[in-house]
């Protein structure tokens, strides 16, 4: 992170900003209310992961098809509790709306969905029964224990993240990451001993970081101070590299020195502490690249205004 | 339908405070080549609407969307109330290109819409399709400028034309394209807040409706 004491002739503004800038974000990211179920479409056995949004009162979430390990997003559509609900399914392999899920009564906190799955091509049709699972709350009066399933683009795998909070704490952590086989169910990974800000099925993001056209991914370390307080620490990257995800170091290491962003796919921009002019209102950003899937080497410095 | 024609509900006086609803345009244009006029209320982020080709002028619900996920487009329903095309939209542009698109067929058809009438928050009159109708007439609220309504005009089918304008006795309460339901040879009205429930009755010429009181 950028030095808070390289401004020291800098104004006030300037430290105000860098007071916010620098300094670790006291609070967790807040995930939507997340709920999973299980439960069968049409004799499959399937999870259905509902995200609320308080603010915009809709819903969101996942469908996963447990037999052939499709997961599909299904796309925010305002809810009406106790009303009729039907909300699209988007393939992911797609990126279109290509089945629907009708609840002729929906109700956010509804311990059990009884509808109609619909294949909007064909209008088949079958029915979709669901028994909620479990519940992870920003609450911090309620406790969760579990896994969430994340949403992500890879064909591939399907990853999980075991969340856990007790009651009172403020912040889900996360301790182990599994990853399964989409095509055969089977879980291929598991990275544990992990200390891990929860954000839902946004607990890991995914991304080509190394450029070798495989998605990798990165989640928020999560920092405990001496007082037990939870706030957002560093990122920690993980890279495919055909057989296994595995920690990639150097980008952290670069982290605990300055701001890293990923413009795209395979190469890295990291601004040094100390590095940006106040004043003058440039900072110097130096560009990595990876020149092989595990090797980044530096490329050149670019100044830049803010 | 002659929109002009509804504009003189637009002077009724604003007496009762501001409606719910931030936004509603009414549009015209065409679906592949059909036309069409559709209506879109922005309300609390959510946008829903009503649209009909003009030659059969039988209202088509849209699915309710989220404003913010409005690039995805919205959907029409059909009479089961299950998404059967999507429609690419562009709600706060004042005339624009979208497409309308088959989910059983994937057909594409290019949209053209070109927004005849708009309101922020009840300023000025809307014309608002309902959703429901008969067999021989469809049903549009003139305006909910005044947070309820004072009129419900009857239109043909056939041929578009205005048969009747319903005025309650009390000013009804405005529910957007689902304010007047239909059941059978009734129409109603929802009951709420500072208005009332009316009920209209088909007359056995069924020609026009009378107020059940």
């Amino acid at each position: 992170m950028p030095s808070c004491l390289s401004m020291k002739k800098a104004g006030l503004l300037p430290a105000l900003l860098c007071l916010v800038w620098c300094l670790p974000s006291p609070a967790l990211a807040q995930a939507s209310p997340t709920r999973v179920y299980e439960g069968t479409i049409g004799g499959d056995p399937a999870e259905l992961i509902t995200l609320e949004d308080y603010h915009n009162h809709s819903v969101s979430g996942y469908l996963l098809n447990r037999k052939s390990g499709h997961l599909m997003k299904l796309e925010e559509t305002p809810r009406d509790d106790g009303a009729p609900l039907t909300i699209d399914v988007i393939d992911d392999r797609t990126g279109r709306v290509s089945s629907a899920l009708a609840f002729p009564r929906f109700t956010i906190d509804a311990s059990g969905l009884t509808g109609t799955w619909v294949d909007l091509r064909t209008r088949k049709r079958a029915p979709a029964r669901f028994r909620r699972t479990a519940y992870y709350t920003p609450d911090a009066g309620d406790s969760y224990d579990g896994e969430v399933l994340q949403g992500n683009g890879d064909t591939s795998f399907l990853f999980r993240v075991h969340a856990r909070r007790s009651k009172g704490e403020y912040g889900g952590l996360v301790d182990r990451i599994d990853i399964y086989d989409r095509a055969s169910g089977r879980r291929v990974q598991s990275i544990d001993h992990l200390i891990l800000a929860f954000n839902g099925t946004e607990t890991l993001t995914f991304r080509d970081i190394n450029g070798d056209g495989k998605i990798d991914f990165y989640a928020q370390r999560m920092a405990i101070d001496a007082n037990g307080g939870r706030v957002t620490g560093n990122r920690t990257y993980y890279l495919f590299d055909g057989m296994r995800f595995s920690n990639f170091a150097p980008l952290e290491d670069l982290q605990t020195k300055g701001d890293v962003t990923l413009p795209k796919p395979g190469w890295v921009d990291f601004l040094p502490a100390g590095k940006t002019d106040w004043d003058n209102r440039t900072q110097t950003w130096d560009h990595y690249k990876f020149v092989t899937p595990r090797q980044l080497k530096f490329q050149a410095s670019e100044e830049r205004p803010f | 339908m002659k929109w002009h024609h509804l504009a003189a509900f637009s002077v009724l006086p604003l007496v009762v405070a501001a409606p719910a609803a931030a936004s509603d345009s009414l549009f015209t244009g065409t679906i592949g080549g059909q036309p069409v006029t559709l209506y879109l209320k922005d309300e609390n982020a959510v946008v829903s609407g009503v649209y009909f080709y003009n030659r059969h002028r039988t209202p088509i619900r849209l699915k309710a969307a989220v404003t913010h996920s409005l690039n995805g487009g919205v959907d029409e329903l059909d009479s089961d109330g299950l998404p059967a095309a999507r429609l690419t939209l562009s709600f706060n542009a004042a005339a624009f290109n979208g497409s309308w698109t088959s989910y059983r067929t994937g057909k594409i058809l290019p949209l053209h819409l070109v927004r005849v009438a708009y309101s922020q928050y009840g300023a000025e009159a809307v014309p608002i399709i309902q959703a429901a109708s008969t067999a021989r007439h469809y049903f549009v609220v003139p305006s909910a400028a005044t947070g309820d309504i004072r009129a419900i005009n009857v239109y043909g089918k056939s041929d578009g034309k205005l048969v009747q304008t319903l005025v309650p006795i009390s000013p009804a309460c405005a529910r957007g394209v689902d304010t007047v339901i239909v059941e059978g040879t009734r129409l109603r009205t929802l009951t709420g807040p500072g208005c009332t429930a009316t009920t209209f009755e088909l007359d056995p010429s069924g020609v026009r409706y009378h107020e059940i009181r």
